[in-house]
């Protein structure tokens, strides 16, 4: 019980100074890096409820384009209000993923990880081939940025602030919700043992697909969200690197909760922040401490930043049981 | 769409399909004994071709010295990556893949650091320069003798699996681990052996690649995927199905960029993965 307030009160805290954060600071630099640490979230959180069903997928940066493309095309071709397209743009994603999810998702492991590579592939390609429709390698400029709500005007770095930190907590919650549910366990079932669920009567391919597509109508809501942030997108922005990249998230901050995530995308988004005061630095380092990152993660706490407070529990218990003298 | 055309490109679907086999075999030995996913095993190709160029194009060592130099420095890094990365996770499929990833990044950012964003060209090894030609028909020289050294090697390897005593050793860890361990054999040793010399191939296959397209920090991101697709048609873990599986998808690959566009082959390749893995997901000669 006592631990369940201290969650609700650190929680409750750092969502109140979240959104009082662009009253404190104005360097719009620090407000940037907290839009990406939101939407990244999103994407990274969505990434795990796939990967709660055992599966690694390495396309979900193509449907987070899909969603980009969808609300960009709508936008600047269709002169639609971006709002309507903001839903088109993650239920479209969803629709493709329900389709490719059942053609893809008969295949497990390491098969499915490389099809999604392959697929995200085949996905960008399209994007580069149609010039007509998607601009080809040049992708789409003059994306506008979301129309006024009432009073509000957006465009400016606070309102895309406000926006991204919404998108973050409508999806936080989302997944919270579904990873409590009876769902979630159904997926955590399909990861453990799939043929043991499948012999208590869950339908493993429909749930598979549940899931992917879940995940993928939150990828394609990021992408409309990035591509009004960005004003441009390009088949450049939504690589295989991009999903691995939220995969080092995922593994870094732990997989258990959903808190992992959250924790692994907010201290890898920040640690460039940091090591920029560091007088030699240069940002194409970052590759080599992500990756350094993950194999120290991989080997030494597996289960990811999440675990490393119970681990020094662990040994503090083991120091003090080793000195103090034995009661019995 | 005369026949010079379709000659040539049969050529050239050959010697992709040889480079490529010599990066699939690596990675599918490496699969079969571990059941490892080596995602960085394009970066060892890449590796390998640096190597090349400092030994060859930088210091002016003899071609064929600086290739072997270059395979037994690969192969000495891959069984070191083997030793402290990939055996606490061997037979463990995630946790192995996200390794790779991290080796991904470490290798590319290093050499990227290391080497500059610049192409790096490697001149044709002396004696294979220039063209040949079969009446009507141009072969360059360089592109017969990738040919004919990944030949050799394949020959090598494929009598080195068949006939050695730790090749026997290989193949009875990939069929059965605890049964071979019954039988005495050594399965770290058999697991050091696989990489060292899938390795060492890939090394080979940067080499040969290096004089023919530049050598830069991201060139063996393209043959991974590729090799990935060709292990998988020929059935991961299956050296026989990685040969077939090469050529398969170096034809496909040479006529598609040549008669349609280098977007589309590669969309074809990857159709190609797509296929086989829906509707015969264990490859063509797997056994798994």
């Amino acid at each position: 019980m006592r631990k369940d307030y201290v969650r609700y009160i650190v929680g409750t805290a750092v969502v109140v100074f979240l959104f009082l954060f662009p009253q404190i600071v104005e360097n719009p630099y620090y407000l940037r890096v907290w839009i990406n640490t939101f939407y990244l979230t999103v994407l990274t959180v969505s990434l795990r409820m796939i990967m709660m069903t055992g599966q690694v997928s390495i396309a979900h940066y193509a449907f987070m384009g899909i969603g980009a493309y969808t609300s960009a095309l709508l936008v600047t071709k269709a002169h639609w209000n971006f709002w309507l397209t903001l839903p088109l743009a993650g239920s479209f994603s969803a629709v493709v993923a329900i389709g490719l999810g059942y053609v893809t998702l008969r295949i497990k492991g390491a098969y499915f990880a490389i099809a999604t590579v392959a697929l995200g592939e085949v996905i960008r390609m399209v994007w580069v081939e149609w010039k007509g429709l998607f601009g080809g390698m040049n992708g789409i400029m003059g994306i506008p940025p979301p129309d006024p709500i009432g009073g509000w005007a957006f465009g400016s770095m606070p309102s895309y602030y406000y926006f991204g930190l919404i998108l973050g907590l409508f999806a936080l919650v989302a997944f919270y919700r579904l990873d409590k549910s009876r769902y979630g366990m159904t997926f955590r079932s399909i990861a453990l043992a799939d043929n043991l669920a499948e012999a208590v009567g869950v339908s493993i391919m429909n749930y598979k697909v549940l899931a992917f597509t879940i995940a993928c109508f939150f990828a394609g809501l990021t992408g409309a969200f990035y591509s009004s942030l960005q004003h441009y997108i390009s088949p450049m922005d939504f690589t295989g690197m991009e999903s691995i990249m939220l995969i080092v998230f995922l593994v870094v901050g732990g997989r258990t909760g959903i808190l992992g995530p959250i924790l692994g995308v907010a201290v890898l988004s920040w640690l460039p922040v940091l090591l920029e005061q560091l007088p030699r630095y240069r940002p194409t380092i970052l590759p080599i401490i992500y990756g350094a990152f993950l194999l120290v993660v991989m080997l030494f706490i597996p289960e990811g930043v999440l675990g490393v407070p119970g681990r020094v529990r662990g040994a503090l218990a083991r120091i003090r049981g080793y000195y103090a003298p034995s009661e019995t | 769409m005369s026949w010079e055309v379709f000659f040539q490109c049969f050529i050239n679907g050959i010697m992709s399909g040889s480079v490529l086999i010599l990066v699939a075999l690596g990675l599918t030995m490496i699969f079969g004994i571990m059941h490892i996913v080596n995602f960085a095993h394009g970066e060892l190709y890449m590796l390998g071709a640096f190597a090349l160029w400092i030994f060859f194009a930088e210091l002016h060592l003899p071609y064929f010295f600086a290739l072997i130099l270059s395979m037994i420095i690969i192969s000495g890094l891959g069984m070191v990556i083997e030793r402290f990365l990939f055996k606490p996770f061997r037979g463990d499929l995630a946790p192995s893949f996200i390794i790779s990833l991290g080796l991904v990044m470490l290798l590319q950012t290093g050499t990227l650091l290391s080497f500059g964003i610049e192409d790096k060209a490697a001149p044709t090894p002396e004696g294979f320069q220039g063209l040949i030609r079969l009446g009507s028909a141009v072969l360059s020289r360089e592109r017969l003798f990738v040919i004919l050294i990944s030949g050799v090697l394949m020959v090598g390897v494929w009598l080195f699996i068949q006939k050695t005593k730790p090749g026997q050793a290989m193949r009875a860890v990939a069929q059965d681990p605890d049964a071979a361990a019954l039988q005495g054999i050594s399965i770290d040793a058999t697991a050091s052996v696989a990489m060292g010399v899938g390795c060492a191939l890939a090394a080979a296959a940067g080499c040969l690649m290096a004089p023919i397209f530049y050598v830069n920090p991201y060139m063996g991101v393209a043959p991974i995927m590729k090799a990935f697709v060709v292990i998988i048609l020929g059935g991961l873990g299956s050296v026989g199905g990685a040969f077939i599986g090469g050529f398969i998808i170096g034809f496909v690959d040479s006529f598609g960029s040549t008669y349609l566009s280098g977007p589309i082959a590669a969309m074809m390749v990857f159709g190609v993965l797509v296929l086989t893995l829906i509707f015969r997901p264990k490859g063509f000669f797997g056994h798994a």
